[in-house]
């Protein structure tokens, strides 16, 4: 277990490396200058290569490259070109936002999805099964970004429930109960396509589980259904759970990205889609480093979790 | 056993079904308690009923008004800033020397007038070159600095002279348009300021007064010592009627009354800046009632608000959709040729029949809202056939292949353009960019015949912009000393009406030339909520809030 956990740890490394790099030359190689967007078209030559210098974007690429690593690795992220600003306290309160709408999506994904693959496992082949997986799979159909135009449309606009944009009302400032309404949509736009796969990975967990000899001995032996589902079946299906939850944040931190838009979400999402907007390269930089570490991150926990619940691979 | 199961199941079930229901309904309890936002929506004629109500028509001061915006700000630096939406928020926050008048609709004021602001008067001396400024005494900026001559010198030293202490070189680039031909200037006393030219400069009130990339905005010389040149922006300080409260970059701006204003205190006690960049979201959230004012309203969403009974009210901005013509492509050198474009294009018809008569056609580079603008001064009319005998008389009979490159959000009018050049024999290959990319290539390549851009000036000096050969504005590289030489004319010319006859000579040439094709002014930069009272949409890209109030 320890081996496979510093092999899988040692494994990150070079995939990071390999990121930041990627992430690093992506911006450079814009067609855009960051310079010119900044002083404008009419600056002079003589400014455009002063600012230039000062942003050490004359240097060669290796050398930005290294001097850009060696900032980010000591947690310097620098300042915003266009707005002078530091960018790691800016990106830390927007990735919380967008933490905080990743795990609305996960509550409606693993709420959904776990409940309705249960009972779709428990009464597999039954009106209820096939009726709600055709549902589901409706749902994993629908791209997100017209669900979340559907919902805001319906619930907003047509029933006035709920909020159609934003994360608090902001004539009355901030509250959790405000929170929560504006939480609502975006979550259900982003978490109703994962349902799908939530719930029949434990659909299929749940059959496989009920029809193994111990679960029909207990069953022989005239146990309860409640008592079989509490003490044995969900223990038996946590690891599929994790695994697919683990899978889903990842799913559900990119595909917040967009639903950000729709919903005009403050996080990581309309920050990194104003700055590649406004070619702020710090901004672009650190975004998508954030977002991919995390990526990374949630992977190697998953995987180090699910081998700790699964005696098979110790 | 499977019968107690599905019962087990049945019950979790309905429990999960009751407990949804007690949430939904819930937040639609809540939603309409908590903050009203749906209210309109709800019930659209009970909101009808109420404007009758004289009672309730009296302005509600102390509220809040949100105004959806659909870029970002820029920088709450005067010096710095770009964009008209931006310079909508700083000039809540700041003033200049003089204002705009925004009082006036469009049909009151077809060009809106320069007022008195920071500066009660002014005078320009016989010869044009120096602008004297008498200023508003009492005034102090919001962290309690006095407004005199010495901070109208710092701000202009900030951005001017390479020597001061808080010389800043994006001020300086963004406000060279305004300050290039500056000799020098003079703090004469205490509330007397001078700027001296080294040519007469027609434009340059129009220019204080206004925001493009600079503006000529006063910011307090406190808060830059103490802050800085990089982060004054995120803390501005001026003396305007709203004071500076919070910036959450890429979401909100929130400025509060300035209950110390030296003039006219403001109604709404709160105003709240959101950006919401989505064309659809901006919609929904102005329907829903979670902003009052929204920015930009898209074409598609424009008819469906007025339909529900929003108000989209029209003017004549001072703005213009146009291609402009690359003068080295190996097509467009020839003038007959870009005649031949600029008379194969159905303006009046795209005008009406693509945008839903939300725009006016335009036909010369002094669009609508520009000084120089005249309404029946249509060089070329829309008439294909004579667009045919001239490309045969270029020497293209069956016409010819040129690329067009754009950026997002033109798609609809573009290939409007390219169905009817195709008419003549002309085919466009469409190139569509990111604004940024595109901003930074709209200088074009010989190989591109054309691009697109929107822009434009209340004050005729925009032909200068376009058509001047030191004007970097000039995105299809088109010279004619010609017009250089009205230009200087213009410029220097003292008497307002002599130098404006100037302008429109100026006009006249770079029409003629077709340096450039306008294509339509849009009539509409915003739509307003129901609730929303005291608006006035003048003949500018921007507008007053002050005055605006939002019924309950």
């Amino acid at each position: 277990m320890t081996g496979y956990m510093i092999k899988r740890l040692l494994a990150v490394f070079p995939v990071l490396l390999v990121v930041t790099f990627l992430v690093f030359l992506s911006v450079h190689f814009s067609p855009v200058n960051p310079v010119e967007s900044l002083l404008g078209n009419e600056a002079s030559p003589e400014a455009v290569a002063k600012l230039t210098h000062e942003l050490g974007l004359d240097k060669p690429i290796m050398n930005q490259y290294a001097s850009w690593l060696g900032a980010i690795f000591s947690g310097e992220l620098g300042d915003s070109i266009i707005r002078r600003v530091p960018v790691a306290p800016i990106l830390e309160e927007r990735f919380i936002n967008t933490l905080i709408l990743a795990a609305g999506g996960l509550v409606v994904c693993l709420g959904f999805g776990i409940t309705v693959g249960i009972f779709a496992g428990l009464k597999s082949g039954s009106w209820f099964d096939r009726v709600v997986m055709f549902f589901v799979m409706i749902g994993a159909n629908l791209p997100t970004f017209w669900l979340g135009i559907v919902l805001m449309w319906l619930f907003s606009l047509k029933l006035g429930w709920l909020p159609s944009s934003g994360m608090y009302d902001m004539r009355e400032g901030k509250s959790l109960a405000s929170l929560l309404q504006h939480l609502i949509l975006p979550s259900l736009a982003i978490g109703i396509s994962s349902v799908a796969i939530v719930a029949r990975l434990i659909r299929a967990s749940v059959i496989d589980v009920m029809n193994s000899d111990f679960m029909l001995t207990l069953r022989s032996h005239g146990m309860s259904a409640g008592r079989m589902l509490g003490k044995h079946l969900l223990r038996n299906i946590l690891a599929p759970i994790l695994t697919i939850s683990g899978l889903e944040i990842g799913y559900l931190l990119s595909g917040v990205l967009f639903v950000e838009t729709v919903f005009s979400w403050p996080g990581i999402g309309t920050l990194l889609y104003n700055s590649i907007m406004g070619h702020d390269i710090p901004f672009i930089q650190a975004g998508v480093l954030l977002v991919a570490f995390t990526y990374v991150l949630i992977n190697l926990i998953t995987d180090i979790l699910v081998a700790f619940l699964n005696p098979r691979l110790k | 056993m499977r019968k107690s199961t599905f019962k087990t199941g049945s019950r979790l079930l309905l429990l999960l079904t009751l407990a949804l229901s007690v949430v939904v309904t819930g937040c639609q309890a809540a939603t309409k308690n908590n903050n009203g936002v749906n209210q309109a929506t709800v019930s659209p004629s009970a909101t009808t009923s109420t404007e009758t109500d004289a009672a309730t028509n009296e302005p509600v001061k102390d509220g809040t008004l949100i105004v959806a915006l659909s870029t970002d700000v820029t920088l709450l630096d005067p010096t710095r800033q770009g964009g008209w939406q931006t310079f909508l928020v700083n000039r809540n926050i700041h003033e200049s020397l003089v204002k705009e008048d925004l009082s006036k609709t469009s049909e009151e004021a077809a060009v809106v007038e320069i007022i008195p602001s920071l500066a009660e008067t002014w005078e320009v001396s016989p010869d044009g070159l120096t602008y004297t400024f008498h200023l508003r005494k009492g005034v102090k900026f919001q962290d309690g600095t006095d407004f005199n001559a010495d901070a109208v010198e710092f701000n202009v030293r900030r951005a001017w002279d390479k020597e001061f202490e808080f010389f800043d070189e994006v001020s300086a680039t963004n406000m060279s348009r305004i300050y290039n031909d500056l000799k020098s200037i003079q703090a004469v006393d205490a509330n007397t300021f001078s700027f001296t030219f080294n040519h007469p400069f027609q434009a340059f009130l129009r220019l204080l007064a206004q925001g493009s990339t600079g503006s000529g905005l006063i910011a307090s010389p406190t808060a830059i010592r103490e802050l800085g040149n990089d982060k004054y922006a995120e803390h501005p300080v001026g003396t305007g009627p709203f004071v500076f409260v919070e910036r959450v970059i890429g979401d909100h701006v929130t400025v509060k009354r300035n209950d110390n204003y030296w003039g006219d205190k403001a109604y709404a006690q709160q105003l709240i800046f959101r950006l919401i960049a989505d064309n659809n979201a901006r919609a929904t959230a102005l329907r829903t009632g979670e902003v009052d004012i929204i920015l930009s309203p898209a074409g598609e969403t424009i008819s469906s608000l007025k339909q529900d009974g929003f108000s989209v009210p029209a003017a004549n901005l001072p703005s213009v959709f146009y291609l402009t013509l690359n003068t080295q492509n190996e097509y467009f050198k020839d003038i007959k040729v870009r005649q031949a474009f600029a008379y194969a294009i159905d303006r009046e018809s795209l005008s009406k029949d693509l945008l839903e008569g939300n725009a006016t056609p335009a036909y010369s580079a002094a669009h609508t809202g520009n000084e120089a603008y005249d309404a029946d001064h249509k060089p070329f009319p829309y008439d294909p056939e004579k667009a045919k005998q001239l490309l045969a008389e270029a020497g293209y009979p069956d016409g010819f292949g040129v690329t067009i490159q754009t950026y997002t959000g033109n798609e609809a009018y573009v290939e409007w353009v390219q169905r009817d050049l195709a008419k003549v024999g002309i085919q466009l290959k469409i190139e569509t960019f990111d604004w940024a990319t595109f901003g930074a290539q709209r200088f074009m390549k010989p190989e591109v015949g054309v691009n697109t851009m929107s822009w434009g000036f209340v004050t005729a000096y925009w032909i200068y912009v376009l058509g001047h050969s030191e004007s970097t504005g000039r995105y299809g590289g088109y010279t004619n000393p010609a017009i250089d030489e009205v230009i200087a004319k213009a410029n220097n010319e003292i008497d307002p009406d002599k130098a404006l006859a100037y302008w429109k000579e100026a006009r006249d040439i770079i029409d003629n030339d077709v340096a450039i094709v306008p294509l339509f002014s849009s009539n509409t930069s915003l739509a307003q909520g129901r609730n929303v009272k005291g608006l006035i949409v003048p003949s500018q890209n921007w507008f007053d809030l002050t005055k605006v109030w939002t019924e309950k």
